[in-house]
């Protein structure tokens, strides 16, 4: 299957919408989630596929995500014919009623949080019934002691929900930099946990204060991301149905947008749609 | 921090991190790290969380800028005291903000104006995220204004509509009216598309508000029965003012 492709909507890019290289689309939902807005977030843009990434669901939280913020995502994911709603594998806040960090940090690696990650996904899954939940895997600054990896634990979680994985190729990459394990490794362990797949693919870039790949989505995709995309839609099979460009800082010009995601199709024309053999 | 493999100690393990890296503290968390892992990164990620939080503030009370000189280090020094509660908006944590800002901090009458501006554009959004649909509804029929308004006294099927989305409010000083020496003023804030407008609201322009908040959407020639006899001349020039204004819709 040929992933529907495109751009995390952004103010800066809704000019390049309808690049005939664009037809997906990811929103945002705290961007979309304006009380005062007048149109659908897409307005008349149509894609193949609309995709709602949340910020808030918290799915390694001990308690359950709130109803409200439930019932505002849904709303967006509706408004905008969304077949698939994602958040991140991690916690940004405490149980219900407590604090939030205001950024998601990995959970401790450990059967409890296993089973409270697993529990929070089936709500939202029963939750959101034919609206597929896809899990991000996180860039991270640090790791909690815990009884598993990274990779166990994603993996665990993918076979116990049944949700899909939202492989997001830059966090993989800057994580493997930055605490020097194998990447390819890595996708190919966790690729056969989930049936259903995303992209998310971004750049950052290397920080050498702090001796770390930043993933702050304000560069170019690297060269070495998109092996490792390749990578990823060859160790797939077949089973990626989208991938997202990401970019919040240093918008690119016009050109820079429409080139970006020109070349995401090239590569994946490539593994994808192989060229037919002549006799 | 010993690994955990209850929920519930999981429960009280995640209470415990949160808690304290929601307001700059990393020693809780910097104990339960992973071997060879740093406790600087964690004062990275509570860092850059709080500065995130710091901007969305500013933004979120961008209307006090201009009248308080001292905001941004208000601003530093709540983020460092009230953590950031489960499911806040930038504009409800810029609401808990002023109400924290009003309580601990001597303000001058000028500066309060300030505040009720800010927390009269907050209220807008939360008024406006209840009433989505007459919301959509309303700013529908005020794109058609432009062409109704002419037929305003000639149309008998035409019907007034309030903007259902505002809020009133009352300014004490001229800190924030374009007359700067006069007294305080009734304000009224409602939104244009996504805009969120503000205006001096006085006399028979008040009086025409209050009664299509009581009577709900009327035809001019009902409106006229229920408005003082002596201004009923200048009754559909009032209208088309507060038309123009974004107030009202006709439909």
């Amino acid at each position: 299957m040929m992933p529907a492709i495109g751009y995390a909507i952004r103010e800066q890019n809704r000019p390049i919408l309808t690049d005939p290289a664009i037809n997906a689309a990811e929103i945002t939902f705290e961007r979309a989630d304006e009380p005062l807005r007048v149109d659908r977030y897409i307005r008349d843009d149509e894609f193949d596929l609309v995709s709602v990434h949340a910020l808030k669901l918290s799915v390694a939280s001990p308690d359950a995500p709130n109803q409200h913020y439930l019932e505002a995502l849904r709303a967006i994911a509706q408004e905008n014919n969304a077949e698939s709603i994602s958040d991140h594998m991690g916690f940004t806040r405490d149980g219900e009623g407590g604090v939030e960090m205001g950024h998601f940090a990995p959970p401790p690696y450990t059967e409890a949080a296993l089973e409270a990650t697993c529990r929070n996904i089936d709500h939202i899954q029963t939750y959101f019934g034919d609206v597929r939940f896809y899990l991000e895997n996180i860039a991270y600054l640090f790791q909690f002691d815990g009884t598993m990896s990274e990779s166990e634990f994603l993996q665990r979680v993918l076979r116990k929900s049944g949700c899909g994985w939202l492989l997001d190729v830059t966090n993989v990459y800057a994580n493997s930099l930055n605490f020097g394990y194998n990447a390819y490794d890595f996708i190919s362990e966790v690729m056969p946990a989930s049936d259903a797949v995303q992209i998310h693919l971004a750049g950052g870039y290397w920080d050498d204060k702090a001796e770390m790949y930043i993933d702050s989505h304000s560069h170019p995709i690297p060269d070495e991301v998109y092996k490792l995309y390749r990578h990823a839609l060859v160790e797939a099979g077949g089973k990626i149905n989208a991938t997202f460009i990401e970019r919040d800082q240093e918008f690119p010009d016009e050109d820079g947008w429409r080139s970006e995601v020109r070349q995401v199709r090239k590569i994946t024309e490539g593994v994808c749609r192989p060229a037919v053999a002549l006799r | 921090m010993a690994v955990t493999y209850s929920l519930d100690a999981y429960r009280e393990q995640l209470r415990h991190y949160a808690q304290t890296m929601a307001v700059g503290d990393n020693r809780a968390a910097s104990a339960g790290l992973l071997a060879g892992h740093s406790p600087s990164r964690v004062a990275m990620f509570t860092d850059g969380n709080l500065y995130k939080r710091y901007e969305k503030l500013q933004s979120a009370c961008e209307v006090l800028a201009d009248g308080l000189d001292e905001l941004n280090d208000y601003i530093k020094e709540y983020i460092k005291i009230v953590p950031l509660s489960a499911y806040d908006t930038n504009t409800t944590d810029g609401e808990r903000f002023l109400i924290w800002l009003d309580e601990k901090k001597d303000l001058t009458d000028e500066q309060r104006d300030y505040v009720r501006c800010q927390r009269g554009r907050h209220a807008i959004e939360f008024v406006a995220l209840k009433q989505r649909l007459a919301h959509i509804r309303f700013q529908e029929l005020l794109s058609m204004n432009d062409r109704l308004l002419p037929e305003l006294e000639t149309n008998p099927r035409l019907a007034i509509h309030l903007n259902p989305i505002h809020v009133w409010s009352r300014f004490e000083t001229g800190a924030l009216l374009d007359d700067a020496d006069g007294g305080g003023a009734t304000v009224m804030f409602f939104p244009v598309g996504e805009d969120i407008r503000t205006a001096v609201i006085e006399g028979d322009c008040e009086s025409l508000i209050h009664l299509l908040e009581q009577q709900g959407v009327m035809r001019l020639k009902d409106l006229r029965k229920l408005y003082p006899h002596d201004s009923q001349s200048e009754l559909p020039g009032l209208i088309r003012d507060l038309a123009e204004m974004g107030m009202v819709a006709l439909g």
